[in-house]
This record gives structure tokens, sequence and C-alpha cells, in this order.
């Protein structure tokens, strides 16, 4: 009997057998134990609050501001009016019984999003009346808050990560987070972004948030991020922006003594907030898809044109550098002149004038340039060796490059050289006569605005620039001293006798309208030519008006380059705009109220339907 | 002198554990109830830790009660209450509440009732009262009777369907060695649970292979050793083994519910599922996991705390003893069982009377089921068979049972030597 007592032996051993699977489970294998870390612990990403962006004179552009999303944790649902939610938010109600079913299919517990980025007018309500939907509740968010509605082409926008990006980014973003999209937003995301904390939470089965695990200690916190403090002046700006209102163009100002650039208008603009209001991404298609009025296009920075008049005094530069002319030296124009044979070039000026290179400059003289720019191209033993000797002098003012600013965006304009002409003449089968319009700016050169206005600065500072740049400070550390002073291969003793020039244009050539009591103001016209491919055939616009400036003349604090799209004369448009931007600037207002008047209530609207409408139009009203 | 000896012969050892399980089983499910942010309260009764703390006072009153109730009023209304009790499951089929898809239950409001529990204990009675009666030994004819009175309710139970609840009732099989059963039959049936697992890891072709290799040398070996007897076991085990392949298969496969098999299989390895029904035992091995060697300490628990494992408080409640106290722990509750079951053979042994020696075997031979079902499935050797862990897991009808049966056994004890 004693022998048959079968669980005194059975029942020590199922312990044994127990106690040594406990033994495998929760001390041999690390498996189970380390899968009990990852179902229980949360990790949460912790942003810091986005950047700042002010301006020069610590005016708050860009901060951020609280925005709302409507939720639904479907697991608190209860009876409420969905009609009365559906007038609220001004959706139809299938829309939100479809939100609520998708959440639903996603978690019970969790919130899921029924309309996000509530308008204002809809939060206001709704956070009176929230009370009445249970189970839905607002969740807040920060938003990018433009205080200063101004320079959006500059600052740029923010956006949502895409999925497609969330890999391309080095597992940095994830999704739902916003991202620089343009301009300085972008340029420096970096540093707006800050560095992302992590937050480590333990949590349940339903994966809620059940209190922070182990007391924080292994959290990492957000490294802070940087504020920014732009170059711009946003007084200037904004009025630069009214000044360009309903015309096409760019308007660049720099402070030659730096570098910063104080103003980069770009008219049309887009509005970064209305990216945030309306609901999707319709205003960003929209704007995209614009392709007449090119919102996202900085005309500032993209548009390449030829420059023009104002070339006329880096020609000038050039021919006294190369020695091929002296202050003093003369050309007689008859109203143009004969270049090569049959080959006639119309000025402005009177038949006989006799021109010194004074007169040449503030009268715009085609005549006299084309002959400075015979004898430049001349002074080589072959053309190309003159042409590529002339592109170096331009390239040393920063033409045919990109300047190394600080903006994602930015062409590098044209300046051909030998190895052009060769590719479109043949090899050496071309002259100066060919190339002739380089002399007036109507050539093959190409230049932005920026450009421009870069070497209007040069020429301001005797014979250097300090690379354009947009911003002073990024976090603690000013961004000036990457910003190096170049120097043109002009000596600076050649450069008087241009501002001179340019001073005089405003005193009593082209250049009158931009005359100011009190300050001296320097520059110089330009009206560009300028051709579209209309129904496949070369169709030329009315010309572009331009016009370069810097005052004071002795001391400049501004350097400013002016372009409005097909706006004729540069002195009709693009002198009174610069020369209200220098006045403001430098005063702080403007006296010239009547001046003010015409260029803020000017169209160019009629100008830029003529090549649309299909019809014959006439050009140069 | 008479008190001074009746105090020492009380087995306080085995009160002293009951207590320290009911105690560490409270513990447990006050840590689990613990997991929504605040304390639960024992006196909210919609709780599982105030229903919890009222069905131990309950037990205990119950407990007491049962004490101090005579002997052979017991005895000599065990067929009636064995009845009753089996009333009380037919009445199932007609009062019972459906919870999940099982009869099982009586919906008294706040409380369900759950009569298979208390079969447990009338069956127990009745068997050491017909044994003890009868005087019968094993293999005697009255043994059909006391193979009905336990498969009367098992059947009942299993059509509830309830087989967890009915495969416990075969432990008592434990008391019967003890009464006499061949030993041998514990080889047949353990070889018949091995062929069973074989024929469903490797498949029943195979395996009949495999034995008529062994069968074929074990033949051999017997011819060689010129033994005749032996080789008629061989030739006739082996051919049954072959049978029992096959028509266990063929049975599991078309008599068993598909959701008991797909536990066969995911304990088995042959289905490898993580979501569905194998998630329950490994999300109880991930707790487990968490609690390495000594622990997370008590509300620490992240799966506990995370209620990851579901039914931790019923029938996983062990999980979280392994992951708040550890390995510790676990062997610590471990070797309690094991020391309760082996205190009251061993008290059993003692006994001067087949009817107590009888109730106590059957009472360590359920408490030994639970112990061997519970464990097993939760640390992962065991298909999920869903019984609770007697004295820790949350639910009355359980503890209220286990609670009398203790509660018999310190009175019969008490009174080994007063004969009835």
């Amino acid at each position: 009997m004693r022998s048959n007592r079968v669980l005194f032996v059975v029942a020590p051993l199922v312990a044994l057998i127990f106690m040594m699977q406990l033994l495998n489970l929760q001390i041999l294998r690390s498996d189970f134990t380390a899968l009990s870390q990852r179902y229980s612990m949360g990790k949460e990403e912790v942003l810091p609050e986005r950047g700042y962006i002010y301006d020069r004179n610590g005016t708050l552009l860009v901060g951020n501001l609280v925005s709302y999303d409507l939720m639904v944790i479907p697991e608190n649902l209860d009876d409420y009016d969905i009609l009365e939610l559906s007038k609220i938010l001004n959706i139809p109600v299938r829309q939100i019984k479809n939100s609520i079913k998708a959440a639903k299919r996603f978690s019970y517990k969790i919130p899921s999003p029924v309309y996000r980025q509530l308008p204002d007018s809809i939060n206001a309500l709704l956070q009176e009346q929230i009370w009445k939907f249970p189970g839905f509740i607002l969740e807040e968010h920060l938003a990018r808050d433009y205080r200063v509605r101004t320079a959006f082409n500059l600052v740029g926008y923010v956006n949502e990560v895409t999925e497609k990006e969330l890999n391309q980014t080095n597992g940095y973003y994830t999704l739902g987070d916003k991202v620089g999209r343009s301009g300085i937003e972008f340029q420096y995301e970096k540093d707006l972004r800050g560095g992302k904390g992590l937050r480590y939470f333990r949590k349940d089965k339903f994966n809620r948030d059940v209190g922070s695990f182990d007391k924080g200690n292994f959290d990492i916190s957000p490294t802070n991020a940087h504020d920014i403090v732009l170059t711009i002046d946003s007084e200037l700006q904004q009025y630069g922006e009214s000044l360009l209102t309903n015309k096409r163009g760019g308007i660049v100002a720099i402070q030659p003594k730096t570098g910063e650039v104080l103003a980069l208008v770009s008219i049309p603009n887009f509005e970064p907030d209305s990216l945030r209001k309306e609901t999707g991404s319709n205003y960003l298609i929209r704007m995209t898809n614009d392709t007449l009025n090119q919102p996202f296009f900085d005309r500032g920075l993209q548009a390449q044109y030829a420059p023009g008049s104002p070339l006329k005094t880096l020609n000038a530069l050039i021919g006294l550098q190369e020695k091929v002319i002296e202050p003093n030296t003369r050309f007689t124009c008859n109203s143009g002149h004969y270049y090569a044979k049959g080959f006639f070039m119309r000025c402005l000026c009177k038949p006989g004038t006799s021109n010194d290179l004074l007169r040449g400059i503030y009268n715009s003289c085609n005549t006299y340039f084309s002959n400075v720019y015979q004898r430049i191209i001349g002074s080589k033993s072959t053309p190309a060796e003159g042409v590529d000797n002339w592109k170096s002098h331009l390239n040393s003012f920063g033409l045919g490059n990109y300047l190394g600013y600080d903006l994602p965006v930015g062409r590098p304009g044209f300046v051909p050289g030998s190895s052009y002409y060769d590719l479109v003449y043949g090899s050496e089968n071309w002259k100066s006569t060919n190339i002739i319009s380089n002399a007036i700016g109507q050539g093959e050169v190409l230049s932005t605005p920026i450009q421009m206005a870069n070497f209007t600065a040069t020429i301001a500072n005797r014979g250097h620039y300090i690379k354009p740049h947009f911003t002073k400070i990024v976090g603690d550390i000013e961004t000036s001293s990457k910003f190096q002073r170049q120097y043109t291969k002009i000596d600076q003793n050649h450069f008087d006798i241009i501002i001179e020039g340019m001073r005089q244009a405003v005193l009593r050539g082209t250049s009158r309208v931009a005359n100011i009591k009190g300050i001296e103001v320097c520059g110089k016209t330009g009206t560009v030519e300028n051709f579209i491919l209309l129904d496949g055939q070369k169709t030329q616009l009315t010309d572009h008006s331009v016009f370069i400036a810097f005052a004071p003349k002795d001391d400049p604090e501004i350097a400013i380059t002016v372009f409005v799209e097909n706006g004729y004369w540069g002195s009709r448009w693009a002198a009174p705009i610069a020369s209200l931007m220098i006045e403001k600037y430098i005063r702080g207002e403007v006296s010239r109220k009547w001046l003010e008047e015409r260029m803020l209530n000017g169209t160019l609207s009629d100008e830029y339907q003529k090549p649309l409408l299909g019809v014959p139009f006439e050009i140069n009203q | 002198m008479k008190t001074k000896l009746e105090i020492r012969r009380f087995d306080f050892l085995s009160l002293l554990i009951f207590l320290v399980l009911l105690s560490i089983g409270s513990l447990m499910i006050y840590s689990i109830a613990y997991s929504d942010g605040k304390p639960p309260s024992l006196m909210d009764l919609e709780g599982i830790l105030g229903k919890h703390f009222l069905f131990c006072l309950l037990s205990i009153v119950f407990g007491v009660i049962f004490y101090f109730v005579s002997i052979r009023f017991i005895i000599r209304h065990s067929y009636v209450i064995y009845g009753l009790s089996l009333l009380f499951l037919i009445g199932l089929f007609l009062f019972g509440k459906s919870i999940s898809g099982a009869k099982s239950w009586y919906d008294l409001g706040f409380f369900s009732f759950q009569p298979s529990e208390f079969v447990k204990i009338t069956t127990s009675i009745l068997i050491a009262h017909i044994m003890y009666q009868s005087q019968i030994i094993i293999l005697h004819r009255k043994i059909w009777w006391i193979i009905a009175v336990i498969l009367l309710p098992v059947g009942l139970i299993f059509v509830q369907p309830d087989p967890g609840t009915a495969i416990t009732f075969f432990f008592l099989i434990f008391m019967f060695f003890r009464e006499g059963l061949p030993i041998y039959i514990l080889f047949v049936v353990m070889s018949a649970i091995i062929i069973f697992i074989l024929a469903l890891v490797l498949g029943p072709i195979k395996l009949s292979i495999a034995i008529l290799l062994l069968g074929y040398l074990s033949f051999f070996i017997t011819t060689w050793r010129n033994g005749k007897a032996l080789r008629k076991v061989v030739l006739f085990s082996t051919i049954i083994s072959i049978v029992f392949t096959f028509a266990s298969t063929f049975a599991f496969q078309n008599f068993i519910q598909e959701y008991h098999r797909e536990r066969f299989e995911v304990l088995l390895n042959i289905r490898e599922d993580n979501r569905n029904i194998g998630y329950h035992v490994f999300q109880s091995k991930i707790a487990l996991g968490a609690g390495q060697f000594y622990g997370t300490g008590l509300l620490r628990g992240t799966q506990t705390n995370g209620k990851f494992v579901p039914e931790q408080h019923n029938d996983y409640i062990f999980s979280a003893v392994g992951e708040q106290w550890g390995f510790i722990g676990g062997f610590i509750v471990i070797g309690l069982y094991l020391f309760l079951i082996l205190r009251i053979i061993s008290k059993a042994e003692k006994a001067t009377n087949k009817f107590h020696r009888v109730y106590m075997y059957c009472f360590s031979s359920f408490l030994f089921g639970h112990f061997f079902i519970n464990i097993g499935m939760t640390i992962g050797l065991l298909p999920t068979i869903g019984i609770p862990l007697p004295y820790l897991s949350y639910g009355g009808s359980n503890l209220l049972t286990f609670t009398i049966l203790l509660s018999l056994y310190l009175s019969l004890d008490y009174r080994r030597l007063a004969i009835e």
C-alpha cells in the first residue's frame, strides 16, 4: 500500500519542473524581460517650441500660437446632437460620422482627429460648447504665428513632413512634425527646430499613458530651439511690398558696409498663414499652380533679367581699369551711331552731343558705352581674350554666381565668355560688334536683382562688397563673420568718377525723379527690352523698369535695386520706388506724399493682361 | 490535560499556509486592481478588490461553520447532498447564465454561483463514504459505483461545456493509486499522453513507423532473452499503441472543439500565434520575464500595471506574483502549495479511519490538479485551460469550495482519534 503513494512522488516532481521553468523564464532567458520593456514602455518625443524670427530692430515677425484640433475618443462617446456639431463645424454630418468610424477602427481609447486646425471662429464657439459633445476634445498644438504680415518669400513657411521624407531624413522626423519648406524656415531648419527630447512613460495595454517611467530618470530634455534675428528692416520691407502692390517685380536693399540685406521684396507673394487656415493643402496647390503670378518665385533672388543701363557703370569701371578710357575721354553721339556697317544703335542724346565719361553716365549715352566696350574687347590681342578679361571683371562684382547668401533659392545669372560666343558664332568667327549689346546691358548678360543690388553696394563701397546675407544672429552666434569681404579687380580710385556720374544722373540726368532734398542719392536708371515666346513667336513686351541707387553718396547706408516688370522707363516706376525706399530707410518717413500715392495706387495689371488676351497689342506706351 | 492535547493536534500549519496564500492572493488582486492609477477601495463592492474581500470573509465564515458541523451528520446525508449538487448542475441547463459560451453559473445578482466547484466537496464526501462503508479495495465490483459517482458530475460539467473543471476530477486517480490501483495504470496513462502528443507533433504515420520499429526491436530482444510472456506483451502493446495513435489523432481532429485544438497546437509549437489564442500565455510569460529574480516590487510591475495579461486576477494571478515578487515569490508560492499538498497526504496516512484518508486524498488530489493545471498553463508548460488557482485567484465559488474542503480536512484531522 505505501508503495502506491504516487502523489508523494509526482507532486514534488511537478513542483521541481515548475521551478525550473520559472528559473528559465525569469533568469536564464532575457528575451521575455526585454519584451516586457518593449510592451509596456512608451517613448514620446518632446518638441521644443520652434524658434522665433525677429527683424533687425527686434520686432517679432514670426512666433508661435496655439491652434486647436477637434479630436474624438470613441470610448467616451455618448448621446449628442450631431446636427449641431455639424452646424458649428460647418461640415456635413456624413463627414463627422466617417471620422468617428475611422477613429473606432484605429482605437477606442486614443484620440483621433475629426477636424484639424480649427479656424478661430469655430474654435471660440466650440470651446464654450464642447461639454455638449461627450467624447470630443480639443487638442492644442503650436502653429506658426505671423505677427507682422511681411517678407513671406524670405521667411518661408512650414508644413508637415510627408511620409516619403521620413525615410530621407535619418529618422529625425516623425509623422506630424513640421518642417521648414522655404526661405529662412528651410535654411535654418536645424536651428529653428532645436533638438527633440525624449520622454519615457509607462503604458497599459491600450497604449494609454499611465505616468512617467522611473520618475523621468531616463528622459532626455529637448535642446533649445534657436531664435533668429534677420537683417531685414520689417518696416522698410512692408513699405516696399506696399509700393509694389499690383505690379510684378523685386526690390533688394543692402546695407553696403555690412552686406546685410535690409529688404527683399518679391511681388506677388504668398501668405503662409493661409496654408494653415485653409483646410488641407488647397492653398498650397493653388499657389503652386499659379503660373502667371508665380507667388513662390522670388523675384529678388530667382528672376534673371538683362541688367540694362546700370551695367554701363561697370563697363565704365572696367574701361578705366583697363586704361582704354580716361574720365575726360570723349565720344560724339548723333542720336546714336553706326557701330558697324549698316548697324545703327539709337541713343537719346541730341545729334552732335559730345560726352565725356561723366555726361556719358548721367545721360546714359549708348554711343559712349558701345565705344568703351569696343575698346575693352579690343584691348587684348583677340576678342576672345578681351571678352574673357571683361567677364572676369564682372565676375569679381558677383555677377554670374550665386553670391553665397543664406537662403535656399537663387540663380547665378549669366556672364558670357569667349567659349559661349565660340559656340554661338563658331570659333573666332565673331568680334566686338557682334556682342555690342553687352555695352548697354542688353546682350547676353543676365543678372538677378540681388546681384544688381550687390554691385550697387560694391560701387558704394568703392570696390568691395560683403557677401549679402539675411541673418544677423542665429541663436547666440552672430553670423556676420561668416560673410567675408570680397574685392573687385577695379582699383578704388576709379570709383569716384562713376559715383559722381550716378549722382549727376539724379541731379540732372535720367533719374531726376529719385532726387531727395538733403540726401545725396546716386542712381542709374535702366529700361530693359525683353521678349517672350508667344504662340511660338519671339514677341517683345513693354520694357522692364529698373533702377539702382545708393545713398548717401559719401557714407552709404543703403544700396538698392528695384525691378518692375514691364514698367517701361526706369524713371517711371523703379526710380520713384527706390527713392521712396531710401527716404523711408534714412529718414523713417516719406515727405513726398504725392509720389508715394502714385506708386501705391499705380497698377500694371493691364500691362500683364496684354500677352494673355490673344490679340495684337502695343508696347511701351 | 485533555484540551492541551487537542490543541496540539489541530493543524495550525495548514491553516497558516491557507492564510498566507489568501493574503498573497489579496495583495495581488489589490495590485491588479490598482493599475487604473488610484488605489482600489475595499468597500467598493463593484470593484474586484471589494468583491474579493467579501468572498474572503464569506469563505472564512463558512469555513468556521463547516469546521463545527458534525462529521457524522455529513456522512449520514452524503447521498442527499451529492444528489442535490447534481440537481444544481442539471438546473444549469435551464437557469444557468452563459459566460463566454459556457453555462456554468447561476446569476445571483452581485454574485455568480458555480455549482461545479461545490460538486468537488460533495463528490469527495460521497466517495469517502462509499469507500469507508464497503471497505472496498480497488477492483472490487463496487468500484464501478465510485467511478459512476465521479463520471456523473464530470459528464454534466463537460457538456456545459467547462472541460477545464471536468479535467480536475481526473486527478482523483491519485486517490485510487493510494487505495490500490496498480501502478502500471500510471505508466499506461503516461504512455497514452506521450503517444497522443507525439502523434500531434510528428503525425500518426511517422509515429506508427517509429512504434513498429521499437516493437520489432523489443520483440527480438525478448526472443533473445527467451521471455515468451513478455513477447506477448510487446506484441499487444505495439498494436494497441498504433491503434491509439490513429484513434487519438482522429478523435482530436473530429471530436475536440476548434478552440481547444488550437490551445494544444499552440503549446506544442505546431501553431505560432501570439496574437489570438497564444496571446494570454505570451503576455503571462512576458510578465514573468519582467519579474526576473527579485521582482519589480508590489505595484511596480509594468505588465501588471498596464493590464497586459488578460484575466490576470483570475486564472493568471501567478503571473502577477512572478512579476512583482520575481523568482523568489514564485518559488515560495510553489513551495507553499507543495508543502500543503504533502502535508495533507501525510496527515491522511496518519488517519485511523478510511473515510478520513480517502477524503483527504480527494482534497489533495483536487488541490494538486488545480495547482498543476493553473501554474503549468501560466508558465507556458500546459495548454490553456482556464481554472483558478485555489486561495490566490479571484472568484467566490472556487475560494469558498477550497476553504470548505480545507475546513473539513482540519476538522477530520482534529478528530482523527474520535472514531465515529
